[in-house]
């Protein structure tokens, strides 16, 4: 390794903490406590974990059948609908958000029927914080587990075949377990983004507090009011997701070892 | 009718596979070819893998393609052994050898010892509770022999069973799978590009050459008289079928011949004397006494090869520079003596016999 990589690799480094110490170095922590554990900074809290578990359990019920087509498939059009995935990645959120509020809100095409056939609103609700944070947080899912896929190929599919296994029975018993690494650092990586999701939700879900404003909106909802307390609920937050990654992380490693 | 038969015809962009054979139940059918012969697409065909444009494959009396039929790989009872073992490294070695049985429906506890039973078939029962990564190359290559023969299948294919094995593991696989292919009714298609394989597992020999089958017949002729020059110039080889002993090879004849025995020849077996034709040395005239290796022999013909010259002289190949034949005075009737080092003569257990074709 040439030495000089150094160099910018100090100042990426330094790109990601620095900020994060000085967020530290701003806080008062003598009233972090008092601050976290306000009722609103609770409720908060409450809201975006359980919004993100239910987006992840989402993102994995839908992606890994997704992720599975399109390292599989061999219809024409996979190419196509892989670009397509990626699209909430390269999108910003509040324009998904839009696209959501257009295809979901009373005017839009889907929102309509669900409204004149059951009566069900989707925008402004918690389901719609899901259906953002899904929609925002699935392309990391699916990308990492079709990468995956793709590069173990499918010869122990094929050999499970062989041995008389039905395509049911290979995936239960071989594509998935062979996944399992994969699909623990997406998982993290789905729910560390849901969990962070300010955009779509604010655009689509708007930000009315027990319902839909989760951490990331009461910060914001803070930083105007109470700059000391948008600070406390950045750094809980930050040490959300610590706790997210170093948790997690190592177990989704163990998963399968060749 | 038991056994396999089958015809088909694979069209791929400029290659195109052509190819017919049947294999008995019980028989062993050896697929000769260099790389791009087609050797590869003839095996997915069998599995159910890939579908020919034409043609039919029909195992045990069904029919898997063919007629509008393509029965998939899972309901086709081909079990298939490639050069890597993939054990699934997720499952203990005894959970590999009872997927087949479990996918079949069977009780785990019973597929564990239907899994059990293989294991010790293939002399690998101790490695019941490992992973696959705690086995090594010949290791897993037994193990995924179990447990391709525990989902019982009709046919069985093996796609270089040995091209992955370091050199020391391959004759005990090699043994093993001489061992194991003859019981039953299963046939077997084994893919190599070694004559070797096909000299010591099977009965018949099909030679693959861009997707044309060029030659056909049982093992020992094929690679003892290749018709073809192609044929030749893999596989010709010198072939003497005798007993082994331990020195050598006793011939039919009585001679004996010095060799190095192979690792899995046993000493008073059936066996074959092997060398290659660039490992004969010529000298012109008769003997005087009878050094070891030496045979005499009138010369039948000179054919020109690439660089070389192949003599036939008897039953016998010899490749010579085409200085060496002018040297020499070599011409059809002149009597020559051939003689090979004992070092470059392998001795392998020759192919079982196998029951006449139904």
């Amino acid at each position: 390794m040439p030495w000089v990589l150094w160099i910018p690799a100090a100042v990426a480094l330094a790109l990601v903490v620095l900020p994060v110490a000085g967020l530290l170095t701003r806080s008062d922590l003598s009233r972090f406590p008092e601050l976290v554990t306000s009722s609103s900074s609770l409720r908060a809290l409450r809201l975006s974990l359980e919004t993100a578990a239910l987006s992840t359990v989402a993102c994995v019920v839908l992606g890994v059948p997704l992720a599975v087509v399109l390292a599989r498939s061999r219809v024409r059009g996979t190419r196509v609908l892989r670009a397509v995935v990626l699209l909430p990645l390269v999108l910003p959120p509040v324009v998904g958000g839009l696209a959501l509020l257009y295809l979901l809100g009373r005017k839009g095409f889907l929102g309509y029927v669900l409204d004149a056939v059951m009566g069900v609103q989707v925008p402004f609700t918690t389901a719609a914080v899901v259906i953002a944070q899904t929609f925002v947080a699935m392309p990391f899912l699916v990308v990492s587990l079709e990468g995956a896929l793709r590069g173990a190929g499918d010869r122990y599919e094929r050999v499970a075949s062989t041995l008389g296994a039905p395509p049911w029975t290979v995936f239960r018993r071989v594509t998935v377990p062979l996944l399992l690494p994969a699909l623990g650092s997406g998982v993290v990586l789905s729910f560390a983004r849901a969990l962070g999701e300010f955009g779509a939700t604010i655009t689509f879900a708007g930000s009315l507090e027990g319902e839909t404003r989760t951490l990331p909106l009461e910060v914001y909802n803070q930083a105007e009011a109470d700059i000391d307390s948008a600070v406390a609920l950045a750094l809980l937050l930050i040490v959300v997701a610590v706790v997210v990654i170093a948790v997690a992380r190592p177990r989704s490693l163990e998963g399968v070892r060749a | 009718m038991t056994g396999l038969r089958v015809d088909i015809a694979v069209r791929r962009g400029e290659f195109e596979l052509d190819a017919g054979f049947e294999v008995p139940a019980g028989g062993v059918l050896a697929v000769l070819g260099p790389n791009g012969s087609g050797k590869s697409t003839v095996l997915a065909c069998l599995a159910g893998l890939l579908r020919p444009g034409r043609g039919e494959v029909v195992l045990a009396g069904r029919r898997l393609t063919g007629d509008g039929v393509h029965v998939p790989p899972h309901r086709r009872r081909v079990g298939l052994l490639a050069q890597d073992p993939l054990l699934f490294p997720h499952l203990s070695v005894v959970d590999n050898v009872a997927f087949a049985p479990k996918a079949k429906g069977v009780p785990t506890r019973q597929a564990r010892e239907v899994a059990a039973r293989w294991l010790s078939e293939v002399d690998a029962a101790g490695l019941a509770d490992r992973k696959p990564a705690q086995l090594s190359g010949g290791q897993a290559q037994r193990v995924a022999i179990a447990r391709a023969l525990a989902g019982e299948p009709d046919l069985l294919l093996l796609d270089e069973p040995f091209a992955a094995l370091d050199v020391d593991a391959a004759p005990a696989i090699r043994a093993l799978l001489r061992r194991i292919l003859r019981d039953g009714d299963r046939a077997t298609v084994l893919v190599t590009h070694d004559p070797l394989d096909a000299l010591t597992l099977a009965d018949t020999v099909l030679v693959l050459s861009g997707g044309d089958v060029v030659e056909r017949g049982p093992t020992k002729e094929v690679l003892s008289a290749p018709r073809t020059a192609f044929t030749a110039r893999i596989a010709g080889l010198n072939l003497i079928s005798g007993t082994a002993v331990p020195e050598g090879l006793r011939a039919e004849d009585g001679t004996v011949i010095a060799g190095m025995l192979a690792a899995e020849t046993v000493a008073g077996q059936p066996a074959v004397a092997v060398f290659a034709p660039n490992a004969v040395a010529v000298y012109a005239g008769r003997a005087h006494g009878s050094p070891r290796n030496t045979i005499e022999a009138e010369v039948s013909a000179l054919e020109p090869h690439g660089p070389v010259v192949r003599l036939r002289a008897g039953a016998f190949t010899a490749d010579l520079t085409p200085a060496a034949v002018a040297d020499l005075g070599l011409e059809p009737g002149v009597v020559v003596r051939l003689a090979v080092k004992a070092t470059t003569v392998a001795v392998h257990p020759a192919p079982a016999a196998v029951g006449s074709a139904p």
